[in-house]
């Protein structure tokens, strides 16, 4: 029954949405003069817009409520629920598949709808004009949702149990990944919407610049966040060591976000001194047309990933309509409306070392970066279709092809605290270069001298330092110590993966019980012992696994396992992590079992020991930096009035 | 020159050449092209090995089997790879009888990582289909033929040019084209 | 530096270095002869190479993270064939032969040209629009 109720309140929020979508435009239109007949129109914004969440939110509950209750005559909580799993993960099953996830999408669709509607005293007609386009957008997904992919189909006879247990996806990194990310990625249509609308009106001027850059910060900070835990879930429960892969739906996760930073950046400069304007439209836009790229490209079944869900041709052909309907026209009315427009240029000459050239260079670099990302992607697919043969692109390829792009993006980084609007006087520079340039270079060459491995990792080190620094020394306004925040972030983050991911030690070793293995690695040398085989059954699975003490016992055991669970043989692989602000170790067991001739204490394992120098700080650094973004957002908005110069 | 079209013009591209990567999708419902095997699409001559062959398994008592053996019976053939412990590898084994009573093409099999004694069980208990067993017990054959697991069945052409590739069991679909593409009629 | 030319010219030189440094240092084919290096150097080595390796039967591993046993078969191979005397180019042109270029990680320059020629453009480009940008500022 709640089923029904929550298919009955889509179909209603469908009808909400379509009235969100015209009646407050057509208030506008019609209350300028040609007679006041839809002008009370403009006052139902509000209400339609919290019918609107009301409706989602209720649609969604009674999905999570089918969930819950193991329902299994609803299609999907068969597909993929199961009456053994932890509550937790059942109602996180409810997004962990196709038709649950895109509900969940559209419901934060209407939740920033909700915001935009309530973010005003009394609301513009720039926000009335961005609910109706937001209502636009909401009704186009709305529509897709109830005709190609709807999540109450029931299933007749009702089976006893559910399919779906994978133990790989029950951990609460995972549980909490998706609705993170989707605050995110879809919370980029607030400021979608908003600019549509200032291209619409032809006013993208000095509110449409703060809302937008409101709605930005938020989507950016959620996105940063999903991203991260999405990472740090791929890391704990993968075994394989990685946090990335390059694996197509992590790209589409990452687009989105170096698109909005480049949009915040750009929206920055264009409040304070009121040039890349253009450039600013254009990003917001291309930002949001990522992410439903993105979600094009992940639930269309056109590229394999580990990640990606079960597809269906038409259901993607379909996503692939709505996704270029919305985007071309979003493009063409940029076309239309920038044709020839130019913002007031700065009174003076502007050399190259300035402010504006390192906000332009940034705002290039990062969307170019963002295209290689896109081109990466979808070249396997091209090559496919027109030469026949196969081609793969991983992390080699990305890590040779990205870096540069953002070495010469930290260099500037450094560079900040001098770079000054219209210029900044070469003294300065040629201070700051000769205090700080030293001090990151010989953070790299002891990064080098410590690691012996790789000039690669020196150097990222060494420019993860200096923007670092450059951060630290930041003197700013009280709204710009967000940006400093994220800024050191940044170097801190670059720093651990010059350390965790290029100067990484491993060692494979067959053990006896009474073995040790001896890990060394800049900073740490670490012995572990292998004190006992064991075998249990938990739960829902049975376990192999090994115990590891560290010879010197300043740390607690380590148990990597293998897990077998029964109902279709899968196993998974649960590895051992030792966390410090200096290393991470990770241990793993490989496959083989090998057993001795006659008795168990012949049993020999293949481990897998890896040491993670400054591991923890990947994970450290994009907290700060997500702390940063929710500084900027708590900070006073920066208007165009106080920094008159 | 609008610069501001650029944008459009990009997004429109890469839009429609997905939008045409679909539509044959669509209507013909083939798979997604993506996760293919990655040796699918590669046609070159018969690569190079040398394996010990069950001598008492094979019609002619051969007891090496290589590259040059299976040339230089002149005819179109069939090499499968298969193992004693692969439970798909049964499935597929009805088929693989029929083929072998099929005039035009030869069929060769080859286990893989497998050991001479297990194969022979298997294959007497079996059925063997199969005009010369090779045993790859190091993968050694695996590898230069590109093996991405068991079972799985190449078909080559007269000149001895891999044609077609299947990986997983065999239907009676991928048999049809397979033969089809080394031009041996499958209805014999 | 005296004029935003200059400065622009002097960086996009810089730039270009560095970026080739870049490609140079971590692209540069490990050769050499191996049977002086220690069991650990060897193994840091054949680590590296198989990092360049996908697993053909994984989704989106490569041969250096994957159990399968088709990863460890041919993670012998190469071993095999570097102890040997082989050289990586070498070792990688075998697999290739026979699994088709799909199994390298790192698409090699003739087959996907535009993947290696795009991000040079693209900083190209982007140092073109940065310099017409400031010299249109330039004019009042």
């Amino acid at each position: 029954m709640g089923v029904e109720i929550g298919h009955y309140a889509l179909v209603l929020a469908f009808c909400t949405s379509l009235a969100l979508a015209f009646l407050p435009a057509l208030g506008l239109v019609r209350g300028r003069g040609f007679g006041t007949t839809f002008a009370p129109a403009v006052s139902l914004a509000r209400p339609l817009a919290v019918s609107l969440c009301v409706l989602c939110f209720c649609a969604c509950a009674m999905l999570i409520r089918a969930f819950r209750a193991s329902d299994f005559s609803v299609l999907l909580v068969w597909q993929h629920s199961h009456s053994q799993k932890p509550p937790l993960y059942k109602i996180a099953a409810m997004w962990g598949n196709h038709e649950g996830s895109m509900l969940l999408w559209v419901f934060v669709l209407c939740l920033f709808a909700l915001a935009m509607a309530y973010s005003q005293r009394k609301p513009s007609r720039l926000t009335l004009l961005s609910l109706s386009v937001q209502g636009c957008i909401c009704a186009l997904f709305l529509a897709f949702v109830l005709f190609f992919s709807n999540p109450f189909a029931r299933v007749f006879p009702v089976p006893w149990e559910g399919e779906g247990l994978n133990p790989i996806l029950q951990h609460p990194a995972l549980a909490f990944h998706p609705p993170l990310l989707y605050l995110g990625y879809v919370g980029l249509s607030a400021a979608f919407s908003t600019t549509v609308a200032g291209l619409i009106l032809d006013d993208c001027s000095r509110e449409w610049a703060q809302k937008t850059r409101l709605w930005t910060l938020v989507a950016w900070c959620f996105l940063g966040a999903g991203i991260t835990l999405g990472a740090f879930w791929a890391y704990e429960e993968l075994g394989w060591g990685g946090f990335w892969f390059w694996d197509p739906v992590e790209n589409a996760s990452l687009m989105p976000w170096l698109l909005a930073t480049a949009a915040l950046h750009a929206l920055r400069s264009y409040m304070v001194r009121q040039i890349l304007l253009v450039w600013a439209v254009l990003l917001v836009l291309l930002a949001f047309s990522a992410s439903l790229l993105g979600t094009f490209l992940v639930r269309s079944g056109v590229l394999m990933s580990v990640h990606s869900f079960a597809s269906d041709p038409l259901r993607g052909l379909v996503i692939l309509l709505c996704v270029s309907l919305l985007t071309t026209s979003a493009l063409a009315l940029f076309a239309w409306r920038t044709g020839g427009k130019n913002t007031k240029p700065p009174p003076s000459a502007l050399p190259f070392f300035s402010r504006e050239s390192a906000q332009l260079l940034n705002a290039l670099l990062l969307s170019l970066c963002a295209g290689l990302v896109l081109l990466a992607t979808l070249y396997p697919l091209f090559f496919e279709f027109f030469t026949n043969r196969t081609l793969s692109i991983g992390p080699p390829y990305y890590a040779v092809v990205l870096s540069p792009f953002f070495l010469f993006l930290l260099a500037v980084l450094g560079l900040l605290p001098v770079l000054g609007w219209g210029g900044s006087s070469r003294a300065r520079i040629r201070r700051h270069l000769i205090r700080f340039a030293p001090v990151a270079c010989g953070f790299g060459l002891a990064f080098f001298l410590l690691t012996r491995t790789s000039a690669t990792a020196a150097i990222a080190a060494a420019l993860g330092a200096w923007a670092l620094l450059g951060a630290v020394k930041t003197r700013s306004a009280k709204d710009a110590r967000g940006s400093a925040l994220v800024h050191a972030g940044v170097g801190i983050v670059v720093i651990a993966i010059a350390g965790a991911s290029l100067t990484d030690v491993e060692k494979f070793r067959t053990m006896r019980e009474g073995d040790r293995v001896t890990l060394t690695g800049p900073l740490f040398s670490e012995s572990l012992e292998l004190q006992e085989l064991f075998a249990r059954r938990g739960v829902n699975y049975t376990e192999r696994g090994a115990r590891f003490a560290f010879v010197d016992k300043s740390r607690a055991m380590l148990s990597p396992s293998r897990r077998v669970y029964p109902p279709r043989g899968l196993e998974t692989t649960e590895a051992a992590i030792d966390r410090s602000l200096l290393r991470d170790i990770y241990v793993t067991m490989s496959r083989e079992k090998t057993r001795g001739k006659t008795n168990d204490s012949e049993e020999t394992l293949s481990v897998r020991v890896q040491g993670k120098p400054l591991m923890f700080w990947v994970w450290g650094g994009a907290l700060v930096m997500v702390l940063g973004g929710v500084l900027s957002l708590l900070s006073p908005l920066v208007t165009l009035k106080a920094r008159r110069r | 020159m609008r610069y501001s079209l650029i944008p459009l013009l990009a997004f429109a591209a890469v839009v429609s050449f997905l939008g045409y990567f679909f539509l044959p999708e669509l209507m013909e419902g083939k798979k997604s092209m993506s996760l293919r095997r990655i040796t699918e699409s590669r046609m070159r001559a018969t690569p190079r090995f040398r394996i010990p062959a069950l001598a008492e398994e094979s019609v002619t008592n051969m007891a090496v089997m290589s590259d040059s053996v299976l040339t230089s019976q002149g005819s179109p053939f069939v090499v499968n790879f298969f193992a004693s412990w692969c439970q798909p590898c049964l499935a597929e084994h009805p088929l693989l009888m029929e083929l072998s009573d099929n005039s035009q093409v030869s069929v060769f099999g080859i286990a893989w990582r497998d050991s001479g004694d297990k194969a022979q069980t298997w294959l007497r208990q079996h059925g063997n289909p199969f005009f010369l067993v090779g045993v790859d017990s190091d993968s050694k054959a695996g590898l230069e033929w590109g093996i991405a697991g068991i079972p799985e069945t190449f078909f080559l052409d007269r000149s001895g040019t891999i044609r077609f590739v299947h990986t997983g069991p065999l239907t009676r679909e991928s048999l049809r084209k397979g033969l089809e593409a080394i031009k041996v009629n499958p209805n014999l | 530096m005296r004029s935003t030319s200059t400065a622009l010219a002097l960086f996009s030189f810089l730039a270009a270095l560095a970026t080739l440094a870049f490609f140079a240092a971590s692209g540069a084919a490990v050769q050499g002869d191996v049977s002086s290096l220690s069991d650990e150097a060897l193994d840091r080595r054949l680590q590296s190479l198989y990092r360049q390796i996908r697993c053909p039967v994984c989704p989106a591993q490569p041969i250096s993270e994957s159990e399968a046993p088709l990863s460890r078969i041919i993670r012998e191979e190469l071993r095999t064939q570097i102890v040997a005397g082989k050289s990586e180019e070498e070792a990688l042109s075998w697999l290739v032969e026979r699994y088709g270029e799909g199994v390298l990680l790192r698409p090699r320059f003739a087959s996907a040209m535009l993947l290696w020629l795009a991000p040079v453009l693209c900083l190209l480009v982007a140092l073109g629009v940065l310099r017409s940008y400031l010299n249109s500022r330039r004019l009042r």
